[in-house]
């Protein structure tokens, strides 16, 4: 489906694990965003910003054009497609309710960002924000366009 | 265009109790339900965010119907290939001191003869330039005749 996508000049953004991930990154997917633990089968211990960027190198090397990885309460890692650079942001504070679907808002932050065109920083910002607007949502995915808005400028 | 395909799709089911206790009658004070899975929340969260995504995924049974009903509700078009299995259930528990614990269905892993009826291919794309396509799979592989009924 990624070969598919592409022929029809588009960009695939995949979100798997294990075994599917490995198969899929010779395909070359724009874009995967496993979480740590499911990135650590690249024989990575993931900790901190730094080892994180270490995956997302081996990721990118196995074929992704671009990788982020979250750490949770601990930020989020991100090497965008055609750079050399890899961009790191602070998780923001907030009065979680859950952070079930978090992994999946930020997803969708970095789409709508592509699809808007944004730029390195504020792509990884409006992903971030999304991820914690999710934590405040009645339900996993259902976050308010407001409460991003608000956590962007912060 | 954003196409979010998912493999495994759920309904999310939130609860809120005041304390799970193991091994007991637990009593929820409120409960919440809504569309789910990765691929549907990465849709609504899109659609919050003024994009406009196209869902596409397997549904079956009562559960299958919350399901697209819930994406409905949210303004989701969507394109379906029915099931004779009913979509799984994920569980979210939250007690009073915000602690969370998931129940997770596994799903079943996609077999063709599951599939409630014959449905037309899926045109996925409309071959629209620009599409970004979301692909969502956990373990469940699709065969290789049913790729094969499925035009993108």
């Amino acid at each position: 489906m990624i070969a598919l996508t592409h022929r029809f000049g588009g960009k695939a953004f995949l979100d798997t694990s294990g075994e599917p991930l490995k198969r899929a990154l010779s395909a070359g997917p724009d874009f995967v965003k496993p979480n740590r633990e499911e990135a650590e089968w690249l024989g990575n211990s993931i900790s901190d910003a730094k080892s994180a960027a270490a995956a997302i190198a081996k990721l990118i090397a196995a074929g992704a054009k671009s990788a982020a990885i979250s750490l949770g309460p601990h930020g989020l890692v991100w090497q965008p497609a055609k750079s050399r650079s890899v961009f790191y942001v602070l998780p923001l504070k907030v009065a979680a309710r859950s952070g079930v679907g978090s992994g999946d808002a930020t997803v969708a932050g970095f789409v709508h960002a592509a699809q808007e065109g944004l730029g390195s920083e504020d792509s990884l910002n409006l992903a971030a924000a999304c991820g914690a607007a999710n934590c405040l949502a009645d339900l996993p995915g259902q976050l308010h366009a407001r409460d991003v808005h608000r956590l962007r400028k912060l | 265009m954003i196409v979010c395909v998912s493999a495994n799709p759920a309904v999310d089911k939130r609860v809120r109790l005041p304390k799970l206790a193991l091994g007991r009658v637990n009593r929820v004070s409120h409960v919440q339900a809504a569309a789910g899975g990765e691929s549907a929340h990465v849709a609504m969260a899109l659609r919050a965010l003024g994009s406009v995504p196209r869902w596409i995924g397997f549904a079956g049974g009562a559960t299958g119907q919350e399901l697209l009903a819930g994406l409905k509700d949210l303004d989701i078009s969507s394109v379906t290939v029915p099931m004779k299995n009913a979509t799984r259930v994920n569980l979210e528990i939250i007690d009073e001191d915000g602690n969370v614990t998931e129940i997770l269905e596994l799903g079943l892993p996609f077999q063709h003869k599951n599939v409630a009826h014959s449905s037309r291919p899926v045109n996925l794309f409309s071959a629209k330039q620009g599409t970004i396509c979301l692909l969502f799979f956990l373990a469940a592989c699709l065969p290789a005749s049913y790729r094969n009924s499925t035009r993108i």
